[in-house]
Parts: structure tokens; sequence; C-alpha cells
């Protein structure tokens, strides 16, 4: 088989898919329970804990839009980009 | 207590009613706009929709009444942790790099119009494809289903003396409305009618954050009283909780990535550029749908004095109290009205065409392979009637019945598709008897977990045990058919891509 194209694969790197993993991690409010004095502090005007999944999950859009928006499809060689 | 409760004027009913006749014309447009009586144009719009167009059905798609009603009532009900629905619509996006940029390739190529057809094409089984309609169909008829019966709950006060009628009368006139403009212009009606909804909607949010904070004050302030009145609400989530997140945010994200009307939108991209600009900015659409939900029902939770619902109609209570307070909050009510309309519709009108189509092109056209173009054509829009006819009957027959049982089940079942479109795309490696069985034995587990009321085990929902042993068999299957393969004793059933 042969290897997709460089537009594709970059999709699937362990690399972004760790910064992922990373980004979860943060966005999951796993560890809020052991510091619940910080937790319930409130951050403009959100519970600590949720202001920092809305950011994480901010993060997550952010990086989402980045790969798509840099990143051409093999398709778009060709196509021409007639676009709207 | 529904929406519609709260009075509207001679006026803006009218106001309702154009938008609502807009549509129509839109759909008039949508068939005047047609190339050629085949199927291609009738369900995937010919060469394919633009950059906005892509963006604002998706965004109409993806985003139904539930993001509106449900969402500010499991707020409402269970504080902020439900701040989770942030994360899995977004991750439905993420979940879209798996695969999208390759199936938008190899649909273009092979000019597929259904899911069904990569099925079809990547694994050459007839069975598989069959079953993966199968599973599709079953998965949308409830969600069409649910969302008349919420197109017939939103209507249902107009009349309070006999809110019955208004419902009948209300799910026949919306579904009317729907199957008459898709019709008339398949595709190209539902995404544009899907670009005014779209617009509509988000309109209708931002309303929703003007009404929320003018009537409740600061969010802020918010937060700080319902630490006091009820702080379970505002609490992190201890580790099962926690779990459950995770859960949420595998089972949505990878089901909602799978929508079969979702997919075809990927097949409708009129380019690579377009597809990959809007799955960009849909990114971030969460931020300001459903974050907007979830403020808006943590505010309503901390004022139970001014809401005394307990759920899905929240929003409805705080709008009537927002609309008899001045004529701008009567005006803006009906713009956020307007908005769960279009919710409801755009949402309904894809799943309707979506269902039309797989059982034209998967099933009526296998069984008649000599059909005529124009022929599946009819055919699919008659699909269309019998569908809405048969939807409309069981709203209205079912409409004392709760369906959330059978609602949460389209989500389990749509992730079993996952290691076919997931991993079937990039590893040609897994082959279709594997993906067969293992498709059999994640539905099984899914199904019987949820129907058995083991909806969730450890914080993890059952479609997530069932995937797990899907990809296993899937996976596991193919390698030890491909080891086997090298001793000779089998074939592979792999095709080219």
């Amino acid at each position: 088989m042969k290897n997709p194209p460089e537009s594709e694969s970059a999709y699937l790197s362990p690399k972004v898919w760790g910064i992922y993993t990373l980004l979860l991690t943060v966005a999951v409010p796993w560890y809020w329970q052991f510091i619940p004095g910080v937790a319930c502090q409130v951050w403009l005007g959100l519970p600590a804990w949720v202001f920092v999944a809305v950011v994480s999950s901010f993060g997550v859009s952010l990086f989402t839009a980045q790969l798509l928006w840099q990143t051409r499809w093999p398709d778009e060689e060709s196509e021409g980009d007639a676009e709207l | 207590m529904t929406l519609s409760e709260v009075p509207f004027s001679v006026g803006e009913l009218l106001f309702i009613g154009g938008y609502l006749l807009s549509l129509l014309g839109i759909g008039w447009l949508g068939m005047r706009a047609r190339t050629e009586n085949s199927l291609r144009d009738f369900y995937l719009g010919g060469r394919g929709i633009g950059f906005l167009v892509l963006l604002m059905t998706l965004y109409a798609t993806q985003y139904s009444g539930n993001t509106l009603f449900g969402f500010t009532g499991k707020t409402y009900r269970i504080g902020f942790r439900w701040a989770v629905c942030i994360h899995f619509m977004t991750a439905i996006v993420v979940f879209y790099l798996l695969f999208a940029p390759k199936l938008y390739r190899v649909a273009r190529q092979h000019r597929f119009i259904t899911p069904a057809d990569y099925i079809q094409h990547r694994f050459g089984s007839r069975g598989l494809s069959l079953m993966a309609t199968g599973i599709m169909v079953i998965g949308l008829a409830n969600y069409l289903l649910a969302q008349l019966m919420a197109m017939g709950r939103a209507l249902e006060g107009f009349t309070p003396q006999e809110r019955e009628w208004s419902y009948i009368i209300g799910v026949m006139v919306l579904a009317a409305i729907i199957v008459v403009y898709e019709t008339l212009g398949g595709f190209r009606a539902v995404a544009w009618t899907d670009l005014i909804q779209g617009g509509v909607l988000i309109i209708g949010f931002a309303v929703l954050v003007f009404l929320l904070f003018d009537h409740f004050g600061s969010l802020d302030a918010a937060t700080r009283k319902l630490m006091t009145i009820a702080p379970e609400k505002v609490a992190p989530p201890n580790t099962k909780q926690a779990c459950e997140w995770v859960s949420w945010i595998f089972l949505v994200g990878i089901g909602g990535a799978l929508y079969p009307q979702a997919i075809q939108r990927i097949y409708a991209a009129k380019s690579a550029t377009s597809l990959r600009k809007s799955l960009a900015i849909m990114a971030f659409l969460p931020l300001t749908t459903t974050l907007i939900a979830v403020i808006f029902g943590v505010v309503a939770a901390a004022n139970p004095s001014s809401v005394t619902g307990e759920g899905d109609e929240v929003l409805a209570l705080v709008c009537r109290e927002i609309q008899q307070q001045s004529p701008v909050g009567r005006w803006l009510v009906v713009v956020l009205f307007a908005g769960i309309l279009a919710a409801l519709m755009s949402t309904a009108d894809s799943v309707l065409l979506c269902i039309s189509s797989m059982l034209t092109k998967d099933v009526y056209a296998v069984i008649y392979p000599n059909a005529q173009q124009q022929q599946l054509t009819r055919f699919g829009k008659i699909c269309s009637w019998v569908l809405i006819l048969l939807a409309v009957g069981l709203a209205i027959a079912l409409r004392e019945v709760t369906l959330v049982k059978l609602l949460k089940i389209k989500f389990e079942l749509l992730l079993q598709l996952a290691p076919a479109f997931f991993i079937g795309i990039h590893w040609r490696g897994l082959q279709a008897r594997p993906v067969t069985v293992g498709l059999m034995l994640g539905v099984v587990v899914a199904v019987a977990l949820t129907l058995t009321g083991h909806n969730q085990l450890f914080g993890v929902h059952a479609g997530l045990y069932g995937l797990v042993v899907n990809l296993a068999a899937a996976v596991g299957g193919s390698l030890v058919f491909a080891e086997l393969g090298r001793k000779g004793q089998l074939t592979g059933t792999s095709l080219e891509q």
C-alpha cells in the first residue's frame, strides 16, 4: 500500500495526537476534586475548574483549526480553488 | 410548559409564518437550479456546495433542537458538570481529521452518494454495506421521530385549552413544509434552507445571551448564588463523573462525526478547500453555541424563584418571563422561537433526505440494478413522503411516550461504524469478514447493555464497550486472516482505493 499523501498523514502523526491527549488531560476536570478550595474560586464568572475546561476547549478548537487551516489537502493542488 | 405558551400577537405569528413560507420558496429555487434528473443531483446537489453553504449546513445539521432545549435543561438539572457538552461537540471536528480528507478524495473519485457506497467500495461486501445501511437507518429514524415530536411540543402551547390538537397540527404542518421543499429541491433546498436556518439559529443564540444577562444579571452573580443554594451544581466532578466526561467525549465525538448526513456533506463539498475551511470554523462553534446553552442553564438554576420548571421546559419558562417585560423582549423571544424551529427543521430535513437516499441507493438500486436515474429519483421522493407520513403518525401516536432510551441508542449504534471508516480508510489490511463480525458484536453488546438498563457501566457508555469488542474482532480478525492468507489457507478481500 502506498503511503498516504503528506497532508493526509499530517493529521495522523503521533505528535498531533500527543498534543490532543495533553489537552484532553487538562480539559477533563478529574484533578480538581483534589484541590476543592481552588476549584470553586470564581474566575471571570465561572468556577475555576469550568474556566480551565473552557479555555482547554478553546485550545482544542484553536489547534484543530490551525491544523486544518495550514495543511492543504492533495485535491487542492488540482482543483483551482474556485470558491464561495 | 412550552415556548408557544408565551402568547404571540398576530403580527408575531405572521412573522413566524412568513419565515416558514420562505423555506418553501427556497425549495422552489432549489428545483429551478437543478441541472439534471439524477440521484447525485438530487441527493448531493450536483457539483457540490461552496464554503459558506457547507459551513452553515454542517452547523445546522449538527446542532439540533436538543442543543437549545436539552442542553439548557440538562445544565439546569446537574449544573456546570454538563460543560462536557462543549468538549464533545468540539471532539466531533477532531475526529473528522481521522478520515474526512481521505474520504473526500475517494468519494470524489468514485462519485459516492451514500455512506454505504464507501463501505461497498472499500470492502466489496454487499452484506456489510447493507448491515451498515440498516444501522444508520435505524439510528436516524428515531432521531427524525424525536425532531418531529419536539416540533409538536414546541407548538402545543398555542392553544392551552386544546394542547393535543396544537401538537398534532404543529407536527403535520411543519412536516409538510419540510417534505415539500425537500421533494422540490432535494439536497440544494435542504442546504440552502440550512443557510437560513443556521443563520437564524446563530441569531437565536446571540439573542439568548442578551436576554439572559439583561434579565438575570451577570454570570458571576449567578455562579456565586448557585454556590450558596445548590453547591453540588458548582462542584467539580469526582473520579466516576470524570470518567463519564471522557466517555461522553468519545461517544458523541465519534458518533457525531459518523452521522450519515454529515458524511454526505463531506461528499457534497465543492472542493477540498471549502470542506477544510468549513471544518476549521466548525471547531469554534461549540464555544458560541453549547457554552451559551450551559450558561443559560446555570443562570436559570441560580434563579429558582423565577424558574419553577424541572428540565427541558426551562428555556420556555424564562422566555415567558422576559416576553412579559417589554416589546423588545417580546420580539427577541419571537426571533428565538424561530431559531428553535430552525434548529428542529434543519436537523429533520437532513435526516429525512439522508434516510431516503440510503433506501433508494443502497436498497432499491441494489434490488433493481437496471433502474434509470429518473426512476430512482422518483422512488427517493416517494420514500421521503412515505417516511414523513410514518414519522408523523408515530409522533402523534407516541405523543405521551418518552423516547429517551431510543434516542440514546443512536450514538451507541453509529459508533460501531468507526472501524470501517476510521481504520478501513487508511489500513488496507482491514478485511470485510472481521469488520462484519465486529459490527454485529458491537451492536449486540451496545444494544443489550442499553436495553437492560446499563446505559453506563463505571461511567462508560454501553456503545464504547461495544466498540472495544468490535475493534478487537475487526482488527484482530483481520490480522489472523492475513496470517492465514500468508500461509496460503485463505485469501484477503480488499479493494484498491
